[in-house]
């Protein structure tokens, strides 16, 4: 009689502890990864195709795809991209005078594991009116630490443009010189590379750059990109932990990653020595 | 000596008998069981060395489960020269230890010991028999007892206690006021037995004098006055009482300070230490009721509402337990006088004040101080009460305020480089400010008794959270990098505010119509509210303007309640106590959610009516049945519908220690919130009203089974619950995050069913020495949103086993308590591979690709909790106790949440934990 009391229970905790849960291979993935940035008044390239990392991975395992026939296509016009041999799964357009024309737009295509992965981009037109505050600052180099100290308050090089419909842009901000200098000489750390700076996207009309903050002297490129919406939305797409895991913004259709176009315009300021 | 056993041993089926003997799984074999015996027969084993008569006396009763009557004048407490006995029969040890004292005493049948003065040369049966009126006559027949509950020292009203026959199953319990109608009482000399969870019980026999026209008054004493070496006269119910009707469980907050907390004694906490309650949760006061979620409850302070329950990000309650007299905690299938919510009901009453004379209380812990003082006004007719409690983190940071802070800023972005603003930061110079964080607590309460028949009450809360995490710097202070990320510029300003709290008040009238109708009219007032500002603000100075641009989130939700309520209760016969009532609410919901100062990401004004009658029965039809139908019907204006939910519930005294109960009903609610438990894009827990659109009116239907065995020792319990949901929402974070544009709110929402169905254990020592419970919990917990999964899957809250342990050990002055949880790991969405993308900037940000939801669990959450209290008397009329607690004892590391990151080809899993072993001290007094 005990037993079946005791059958009955383990029967009852039985009912509760079988709920049956699909596993998954953590070791295979069959999602293509798109990475692909057009930009406007240039050729096709920068196309990067993968596949997802599964959750268990062997040691020297490649997730690049290298054999996708993908296709960039602008109304009636299909260009199949060419694999750069030397860059594992990037791909681009070998006519390089096929230019990304703004306003346009621009689908990607490829097959893989049996599925047709696709996107679309609008090539955004060109920001107006970008202006920089200051052509050229005069900024004496820092030989002491004296120099320093001593240091005089500069005003704030401004970077502005028209954004009357609050879209997302972000600046890059570039020394072009061959061989810059560098202001600091104080802490000599041999010849650098030339200064390189990327915002985040900002739907504000302006971007300040401290003058200090710009180490080396000579011709600076500021490039201010109106970026897609699409960029905006997978750069803010919030850390992702277990607590509420959803799948991140991605634009492509079968498949994650981003297609997604730019356009820019170009002023210049230069830093020199006193 | 006199001694005889009147108790009666019942047999029980064996079937039931061996079902509970596996319940027990042989835990509490080794704890002895109270059984049926002879008292004076009782063969103690002791050793007493330094001890006063008292003491020895106060730890026979607790290890013996006798009690002692006796007056303190007769028998004056000396210190005694060491006693030892070995199987020394009760009656051969009380002839010793009295020996010298002119005393004589009885050992009654009950087990309790009768004392007196043999100076009134009176042998003690004499005594007896005229002290309690053994010999009185009786003067009515089948009479109707007016009565009213109140604690001996404060004159404090107590609610909810139960009054009976001591020989016999009928009774009654009080109102909230404390007020109680007994009929059909067969003589005026019935015995009667009078319970109160924190009290000592008390059999009283009433005699004709004694009865009062208006309301006879019955003083119970409270347990936590025994700190001083007094009188044991009889058993009592210690902190937590889960016997009475199904699913129900009544808490005495005096009895919390016992228990293990992180520094605060704490109501919620207490509460998930509870069968079919969470108790995983450490960043959540809020309760998790058999597969609900925290704003399925119904929590009501003295009749208002009370919509958010969390101080310092959820590790404490906002109720200061010492303003607290009262806890009911409906897990389910309650009864038609509440409604408005699917999963439980928390009912928590504020002390009215001490009657009798101003008394007061200090405390403090490694957060926080609080007080209170309370006391008589009006010539006794009323009484305030009024409390505060605050945080000083904002002055003094403690290495537990640290703690818990570190988490949160962490999790939170903490001080993030100012500038950022998002995931990618860190890159920037780190900026270090100070964050300044406190909460506090208000609770005042008037009450006033106009006429016997009448009692006004006026109660306020208020409670508050505040964080200040802001930060201000000159970014020509920063070196090697230009402009300030997203938000550029000189001067900027990165505020980050967090303000939420509650402000409640209710006006109370009840009144004792006549003999039978007792009325409660309520008019409420309550305010959630939580704002919460995170952004960046630029100022840019040009040559001939300044302009100022911000750019960051900024979130309002403001819930407001304005109820009036009327409760009646008719005492219409000793079957027939009939409830009925009528219920009026008008919310008030906003939630505005701004990106950048001016971008409007959801935008709400809700407001709406709830109409509710209800209509509902004590039915007695045999001594031991006890049978409650009722139905509430409502009328909600935002759907134009009418809402009817039937209840019944039952229970059987199969024996008279074995109860069987069932419950049944459907339960709908109109205001739901969406939970969240990190913080790290803002807060986004918000009430919304429901609508016929996208929010819909959820409903549930509860069915509860169950059945209790209980001793004077113990109490088994075991219920089994089902619980069918529908309407349910569920919120999504990812649209949300597309700040950019305007956010439909049919974007927010999914709409889903469910059900949850569990088997609850509970195993209770009661009295003695050491009291303390083991629940287990076996659950389960399944959502269905076709547009989310394509099956099924675990709820967040899902945990199939749980286990807890409460355990208090009392020690001469000293307590020793610890608590121990079990569960298994929540669920959560299995990743099913990462990938990267390089940003424009340059950074390789890495994401996580989903599969099957909630398909994966955490590791078992496990956590230990101790504590030490002694307590001592301060002077003549104070009592402190000085205590150490330590939470998560052996330092077990648990896991809240897991990160997912891609690296060079690997998935990179963190596991991000919650707090470890955490020590705190605290010290109250009570005046």
């Amino acid at each position: 009689m005990k037993y079946r009391v005791l059958i009955a229970s383990i029967l009852t905790i039985s009912l509760f502890t079988s709920c049956g849960e699909e596993e998954f291979d953590p070791a295979t993935s069959d999602v293509v990864i798109v990475e692909a940035y057009l930009y406007a008044n240039e050729p096709i390239g920068n196309v990067s195709i993968s596949q997802l990392i599964p959750f268990i991975t062997e040691e020297d395992e490649t997730f690049e795809v290298e054999d996708a026939q993908v296709f960039i296509t602008s109304g009636n016009e299909s260009y199949q991209l060419t694999h750069d041999e030397e860059t594992p799964g990037t791909y681009y357009y070998n006519n390089p005078d096929y230019i990304v024309v703004p306003g346009t737009s621009y689908d990607i295509t490829l097959d893989y594991f049996g599925k047709t992965i696709s996107a679309t981009t609008t090539v955004p037109p060109a920001p107006i009116n970008l202006e920089v505050s200051v052509d050229s600052i005069e900024v004496a180099p820092i030989e002491s630490r004296d120099d320093l100290i001593d240091r005089p308050t500069l005003d704030p090089i401004e970077i502005y443009w028209e954004n009357t419909s609050g879209d997302y842009y972000y600046v890059l901000i570039e020394n072009i010189e061959n061989s810059p200098q560098d202001i600091n000489t104080l802490d000599f750390r041999g010849p650098q590379r030339n200064f390189n700076f990327v915002t985040q996207p900002t739907n504000l009309d302006v971007h300040n750059v401290p003058p200090f903050s710009l180490t080396q002297y000579g011709t600076y490129q500021i490039v201010v990109y109106r970026v897609g919406q699409e960029y905006v939305d997978l750069y803010q797409t919030a850390d992702q932990d277990s607590r509420n895991l959803t799948e991140p913004f991605s634009n492509i259709n079968n498949g994650l990653g981003i297609f997604t176009s730019f356009n820019s315009d170009t002023v210049y300021f230069e830093i020199t020595r006193p | 000596m006199i001694s005889s056993n009147d108790s009666v041993v019942y047999r029980i089926s064996p079937l039931l008998k061996r079902f509970l003997i596996i319940l027990i799984c042989g835990i509490y074999l080794t704890i002895p069981q109270a059984k049926a015996q002879d008292y004076s027969q009782v063969l103690i084993n002791e050793q007493f060395m330094g001890l006063t008569l008292h003491r020895i006396l106060d730890k026979i009763a607790l290890k013996y489960q006798v009690t002692f009557d006796y007056k303190e004048e007769d028998l004056p407490n000396k210190l005694l020269s060491g006693k030892t006995y070995t199987n020394k029969p009760l009656s051969v040890v009380l002839d010793q230890l009295l020996e010298g004292y002119d005393v004589q005493y009885k050992i009654q049948s009950t087990g309790n010991v009768i004392i007196r003065s043999s100076d009134a040369g009176e042998d003690i049966e004499e005594q007896i028999v005229k002290e309690f009126h053994l010999d009185a006559t009786p003067t009515r027949f089948d009479f109707t007892l007016k009565g009213k509950i109140i604690d001996q020292a404060s004159g404090e009203t107590l609610p909810f206690a139960s009054v009976g026959m001591r020989y016999g199953s009928s009774g009654t319990s009080t109102n909230v006021d404390g007020y109680f109608t007994l009929t059909d009482l067969e003589t005026d000399t019935a015995s009667l037995a009078i319970q109160y969870i924190g009290y000592q019980t008390k059999y009283v026999k009433l005699y004709p004098e004694m009865i009062s026209t208006d309301f006879t008054t019955f003083e119970l004493v409270s347990n936590t006055t025994q700190l001083k070496e007094v009188v044991i006269s009889d058993k009592k119910e210690h902190m937590m009482k889960a016997s009475s009707d199904i699913s129900t469980i009544s808490l005495a907050p005096a009895q919390l300070a016992g228990l293990p907390s992180l520094g605060e004694k704490d109501i919620f906490r207490s509460l998930q230490m509870l069968p079919g309650v969470s108790g995983t949760n450490e960043t959540s006061a809020g309760l998790f009721v058999r597969g609900g979620t925290p704003d399925q409850n119904l929590i009501l302070f003295d009749g208002f509402t009370v919509y958010h329950v969390d101080h310092f990000y959820g590790f404490f309650s906002a109720f200061n337990a010492n303003a607290v007299k009262d806890i009911q905690f409906y897990k389910g299938g309650f009864e038609a006088a509440y409604g408005g919510r699917l999963s439980s009901v928390v009912s928590l009453t504020g002390k009215n004040g001490n009657t009798n004379q101003l008394s007061g209380n200090f405390g403090m812990s490694a957060l926080s101080v609080n007080g209170s003082l309370e006391g008589p006004i009006a010539q006794g007719k009323g009484s305030f009460f009024v409390s505060a409690r605050r945080s000083y983190t904002d002055i003094i940071r403690s290495g537990l305020y640290g703690d818990i802070f570190d988490l949160f800023a962490e999790e939170d972005g903490g001080n993030a480089p100012v500038g950022t603003g998002g995931p990618r930061g860190g890159r920037f110079a780190q900026v270090q400010n100070e964050p300044a964080f406190y909460f506090y607590d208000l609770n005042g309460k008037l009450t006033y008794r106009p006429t016997t028949k009448d009692i006004l009450s006026f109660s306020i809360y208020n409670g508050e959270d505040n964080l200040d995490n802001s930060s201000d710097f000159d970014s020509n202070d920063l070196q090697g990098i230009p402009g300030g990320g997203d938000n550029g510029g000189f001067n900027n300003n990165t505020i980050d505010l967090n303000d939420w709290g509650n402000v409640g008040t209710s006006l109370k009238w009840g009144r004792q119509w006549n003999d039978r109708l007792f009325s409660n009219t309520v008019l409420s007032y309550s305010n959630y509210f939580i704002n919460r500002e995170r952004y960046s603000e630029t100022e840019i100075t040009r040559q001939d303007s300044t302009f100022s641009r911000r750019t960051g989130v900024f979130e309002d939700n403001d819930v407001i309640d304005l109820t009036l309520r009327s409760d009646y209760e008719l005492t219409l016969n000793q079957q027939h106590e009939v409830g009925f009532g009528l219920q009026i609410t008008h919310n008030q919901v906003s939630y505005l959610q701004l990106q950048n100062d001016t971008t409007e990401v959801l935008n709400r004004e809700d407001q709406g009516q709830t109409y509710a009658m209800y209509l509902q029965d004590t039915w007695q039809p045999s001594e031991r049945l006890v049978i409650k139908p009722g139905v509430r019907l409502t009328y909600y204006s935002e759907t134009a519908d009418t809402y009817i939910e039937p209840r019944l519930s039952m229970s059987y005294q199969l024996a008279p220690r074995i109860k069987a109960k069932v419950a049944w009903g459907t339960h709908n609610q109109y205001i739901t919130s969406v939970v969240r438990e990190d913080i790290s894009q803002g807060s986004r827990d918000f009430w919304l009203m429901a609508n016929d659109d996208v929010n819909p009116v959820s409903s549930a239907t509860h069915y509860v089974v169950g059945a209790s065995y209980e001793t004077d020792a113990f109490l088994f319990d075991v219920e089994a619950y089902y619980k069918d949901m529908s309407g349910l929402s569920e919120y999504t974070l990812r649209l949300t995050n597309n700040f950019n544009r305007s956010t439909e709110v049919s974007e927010l929402f999914y709409q889903g069913t469910g059900y949850s169905k569990g088997l609850e254990f509970l195993i209770q020592k009661k009295f003695g020495s050491y009291t303390g419970w083991i629940g287990y919990t076996l659950s389960e917990t399944i959502h269905e949103f076709p547009e989310l999964a394509n099956n099924p899957y675990p709820a967040l809250q899902d945990q199939t086993h749980e286990f807890k342990s409460v355990n208090s050990l009392r020690l001469g002055r000293w307590t020793l308590s610890g608590t121990w949880v079990y569960a298994t790991g929540k669920p959560y969405t299995s990743p099913i591979g990462g990938y990267e993308v390089t940003l424009l900037d340059g950074t390789e940000n890495s994401y996580v690709s989903v599969g099957e939801k909630n398909s994966l669990r955490l590791a078992p959450y496990h956590r230990m909790d101790v504590s030490a209290t002694y307590g001592w008397d301060w002077g003549k009329k104070a009592k402190a106790e000085l205590g150490v607690s330590v939470f998560n004892f052996y330092n077990n590391t648990n896991t809240w949440y897991k990160t997912f990151e891609v690296i060079e080809g690997d998935m990179i899993v963190t596991d991000v934990n919650t707090i470890g072993f955490t020590p705190n001290i605290f010290f109250n007094i009570k005046f």
